[in-house]
This record gives C-alpha cells, structure tokens and sequence, in this order.
C-alpha cells in the first residue's frame, strides 16, 4: 500500500485556511468513504483542486486500486470531454463549488450527462458516469499523468505505484524529509512536480499546508506564515514571484528547505536564493524531472547549491543517468548529448487512448529525457537545451506541434509553425487567422497568460521539397 | 519631437485615473469597459502573471515601488485604488 494513513494517527496531516486541522486518522477515515464509494478497480477522471477533500478523495482512489487521470480543474471543457470520451472513465471527481464558492459561475467541465453524484464530501462531489465499455486496466498501473495538460493533448504517462513509491521514496531521502516536516502547496496537484510534495508527505508522515491559492494572493501568504510550513517547493516561475514579491528581503520564520524544479532556473536567481538560503539555514535544492519519470529525477545538494550554480545536481538514489551520442553510443564526461535516465521511477509508458491502458511496461526503466545534456565526472548534471519540440511557459510544459494543431483547427485555412524558448511560445501563421485573435484563442485554450505567446503572420510556411516544415528557415524572433 | 519626451508629455496630460486606468487594460489586455469591476482571476489574463504585470505597470506609471503585503493585497481595481493612496497617489 502507497500511503498508510492510519499508522501516522492523531498527528496533523493537512493544515489548512481557517487554522482547519485534519489528522492521520481523519485523513484515513475521508479517504476511506471515497475509497468505498469508488468501489474498487477502474477508471477515474480527476479535475482537481488543491483542497483537503481532494487529497482526501485522491488517496483514496489509489488505495482502493481506482486509476486517476490527474487534470487541473480549470483545463478547457472540450479537452475534459474530449478525455472522458476517449477513455471512458467510470468516476469524475471535481470540486463541489466552483472557485470562490461562487454558484453563479458556472463550473469547469460540469455537468456530464448522465452522470449520478455518489458522494459530496468536504467540498469534492464524485460521480459515476455511465459510461459504456469501460477499458481494460493493466495490473500495475495506478495513475495517469498529462504531460501538457494545458493543450488539452489526450497523452498520458501511465504510473505505476512502484514508480509512484520508489520516487517518492528517493526524493524523501534527497531532501531528508522527516514528519516535523509541513510544505505549503504551491504547486497544482495534478502537476507530478506538485503532486511529488503531496506524496512525499504522506508517505513520510509529515504535514501539507494546503491552499490553491496563487503566490499573488494574500491567503497563501496568510497560510506560509502561520500554518507552521517548513517547506516549500516551487519551478523557476514562482522563484521569479518569491523574488518580485522581495521575498529575500524577509526573515520566515520556520522555513527550513526550499526546493526548485520544472525548468531550469536562470543563474542570477539560483545565485540569489542559494545565498539567501545559506544566510538564514534554509537548505535549498535544485532538482531535475520529468512526468516521465514520475516526478524527479536529480537533486544538488544544497551544500552545494551556491557552489555549482547551473547544475541540475546528481541522480537520486536508485537512477543513473547516461549521455548518448546520436548513433546510441555512450558518451564520456563533458561531452554533450541525449540524456537518458534508468531507474524505478521510470513510467511504464505512455497512454493514447483507451486500449493503451492495457499495456505493460514499454520503457523497462529506461527514459529517453529529450534534453541535452553533459555530465562531469564526478556525474553532475548540467542541462544544455530540448532536443524534443516543447516549451515551457511559466512553469507549464507546452507542445509546439499541439499549439499549432489547435490554432489551425480553429482558424481553417491557416497553416502555423511554432517555435519558442522558455517562456515564449511564437506562432508564425499563414493564412486566414488574425494574429490577435489566434493569441488570444492560445492563452484562454492553454490557461496560460498572453504574454507568453506571440502570434506573427508570414506568407507562407517554410517548407522541404516533401513537405516538412523548415524551423531554421522561419524568421528568428 | 523625441519618442520618449512624446510619451512622456502624452503621460503628464492623463489624469491619474486614466493611467490606473491604462495600467489595468494594458498588463491585463482588457477592453476599458467593465474595468472598474475587475478581480483577480475574474478574467482568464488577471492570473499570477498578469498581476506581476500589472503590479510592474502600477509601478512605472506613478514611480512608485509598492510592499509584498500591498502586492498580495491588490485583488481587485477597486482595491488597489485604497492601495494608491497609500503611496500618495489619488486616484
């Protein structure tokens, strides 16, 4: 069993607003009534929101071997369709109330037809679908993860709970999590980065502050300051928030180690953090991963942080990683490459639709990252670039090509090529679409803000004599 | 006449009630209309990232340099109109 909630008893899970308490045993017991009403093995869709019902309704599913499909409770209504009806999920579980607790906004992704609410609890409604023809779940698997859920892409990692322990036990061991531990979630849940510091917790016997709120708002900084939080982890983006926000230029009383992953961190704010951390006991830990592989991958120890500015840190316990030449061969240290990683945490694959759910494990333990990379030789990390054709803009991991399918999909007639460097995504588009308006149509479907994108018009796509799109022959940005 | 110094003579005219204005349809790339009524997350730009866009754009338009607990505290147009006046800018 993942977590054995019951064991940890009478101390405190989940801190949360209004000084709300939930213990071991209470947590046991909630998760236990989702458990029940879940009614064993199957499919289960998942819109969730950082809140202790839905901790709750999610270690329940897992413990009564029900398989989560993970995705944010704000992801675009068709792409929530889109994935109901192409894995036929026999559960929903999404918040009671939308945002705010305000009923006059409608819902994200509510109501399904059909569906028959079979529990309302603690502010997380789960319903039965109906949905005919349920699929065929492989034995090992336990979760399933979007890698861009953004783009509303119907691609899923399939975890399975030895993946999901053998990470969540190395990074409790990288980070030296112990249950006087308490990290605040500022990070969405269905995110494996996220979901890593929910994991971690539980299974260590330490406690989650709990908020859904932004770094931007005053209730996370409410919660940061007076529900006891140790830890906290963010990617590159909230760093860059911590610090508008002058966060080094305060004592926080408590905090004792902050963790970073999700992108690489510029050098000018890991040099910032490493030594406002090492002023005031705070270890903090650079840290590398992938849904692919669970959730992490690497950690530098934060001995080391201020010292090996721009490394990604060591493998953790269990993994190794190698570098690849383009032929396959092994390559030496110091020379740039495919990163591959090894290790338990390595996802069995990764899910297209419905029959796929069926499958075993397709990697073996063996994940071709798509970064480039070199080691040195004492096997530290350093991270030189994508060799796969994805972004990431303010921490969410975007798809070139599937931006480039939904804006053509919108605007028929238009064809578009993206491009992009961290935290910008450019669209180059030919045809009929207005620049603006494909923005625009960018950020709302993505949930992403606009001044991630940017949308230019050209006359016609670079193509090869068999059609393929020449990316060095569009304009440079 | 220099681009700069145009800008600037074309700022020093708006009273500032059109350049808070200005800085919430500008950071959050909204219509003017309904301004008054905005809320954090109440439009899909007004997220984290519009906000430190907005909070930059508060910033440069009155040349002020605004604290974390007024930053987080800025949730609504209406909010941050209290929050100017801190900082001596009526608007």
């Amino acid at each position: 069993m993942l977590f054995d909630l019951a064991q940890c008893g009478s101390s405190t899970a989940i801190y949360a607003a209004g000084g709300r308490c939930v213990s071991y045993s209470e947590l046991a017991q909630e998760a236990g009534e989702f458990a029940k009403a879940a009614g064993g093995r199957g499919l289960a869709l998942m819109l969730c929101r950082n809140s202790p019902g839905m901790i709750a309704c999610y270690a329940g599913l897992i413990s009564s071997g029900a398989v989560p499909i993970m995705l944010g409770e704000h992801a675009p209504q068709d792409a929530v369709a889109g994935m109901a009806k192409r894995y036929r999920p026999q559960l929903i579980a999404c918040p009671s109330a939308p945002p705010g607790g305000d009923a006059a906004k409608s819902s994200p992704g509510l109501p399904f037809e059909g569906a028959e609410k079979i529990l309302d609890l603690d502010g997380v409604a789960l319903y039965r679908t109906g949905l005919a023809d349920p699929p065929a779940l492989h034995p090992d698997l336990a979760l399933l993860l979007s890698t861009s859920g953004s783009t509303g892409s119907p691609k899923l990692v399939r975890i399975s709970e030895s993946n999901l322990e053998a990470n969540a036990r190395s990074i409790i061991k990288a980070l030296g999590i112990t249950q006087g531990d308490r990290a605040i979630t500022a990070l969405p849940m269905n995110y494996s980065y996220g979901l890593s510091v929910i994991n971690t917790r539980l299974m260590a016997g330490a406690g989650l502050a709990v908020t859904d709120c932004s770094l931007m708002q005053k209730p996370f900084w409410d919660l940061f300051e007076h529900g006891g939080v140790t830890s906290f982890s963010g990617v590159p983006y909230s760093y860059a928030m911590l610090h508008r926000l002058g966060f080094e230029r305060s004592e926080h009383q408590g905090l004792l180690m902050m963790d970073q992953a999700g992108g690489r961190l510029g050098e000018a704010l890991q040099q910032e953090f490493s030594s406002y951390c090492g002023a005031h006991g705070i270890k903090f830990f650079v840290m590398y991963g992938q849904t692919e592989a669970t959730a992490r991958m690497a950690c530098l120890p934060h001995e080391l942080a201020s010292s090996r500015i721009g490394c990604a840190g060591r493998a953790i316990e269990g993994g190794r990683f190698s570098i690849r030449g383009d032929g396959g061969a092994i390559l030496g240290p110091m020379q740039e490459g495919a990163l591959f990683y090894e290790g338990p945490n390595v996802a069995m694959g990764y899910a297209m639709d419905a029959s796929d759910l069926a499958r075993g494990d397709d990697w073996r333990g063996v994940l071709d990252t798509g970064d480039r990379a070199v080691l040195d030789d004492e096997g530290f990390l350093y991270l030189r670039g994508r060799s796969s054709r994805f972004v990431k803009l303010f921490g969410n991991r975007v798809g070139l090509d599937e931006c480039a399918a939904m804006i053509e999909r919108r605007f028929p007639g238009t064809e578009v090529a993206c491009t992009g460097r961290d935290d910008l995504l450019l669209a180059y588009v030919a045809g009929d679409a207005d620049p603006k308006e494909a923005r625009a149509y960018l950020a709302a479907q993505t949930h992403i803000h606009q001044s991630a994108f940017k949308v230019e018009r050209i006359a016609s796509l670079p193509r090869s004599p068999s059609g393929k799109i020449l990316y060095s022959r569009l304009p440079s940005p | 006449m220099p681009e700069a110094f145009r800008h600037e003579s074309r700022k020093k005219s708006m009273t500032n009630k059109e350049k808070y204005i200005n800085c919430f349809t500008q950071a959050l790339e909204v219509p003017a209309e309904g301004v008054e009524k905005l809320e954090y997350q109440g439009v899909e730009s007004w997220d984290s990232v519009g906000h430190m866009s907005l909070v930059a754009a508060l910033e440069d338009a009155f040349g002020i340099q605004m604290d974390t607990d007024d930053i987080v505290d800025l949730s609504s147009f209406e909010k941050g109109i209290a929050i100017m006046k801190k900082y001596g800018v009526e608007i």
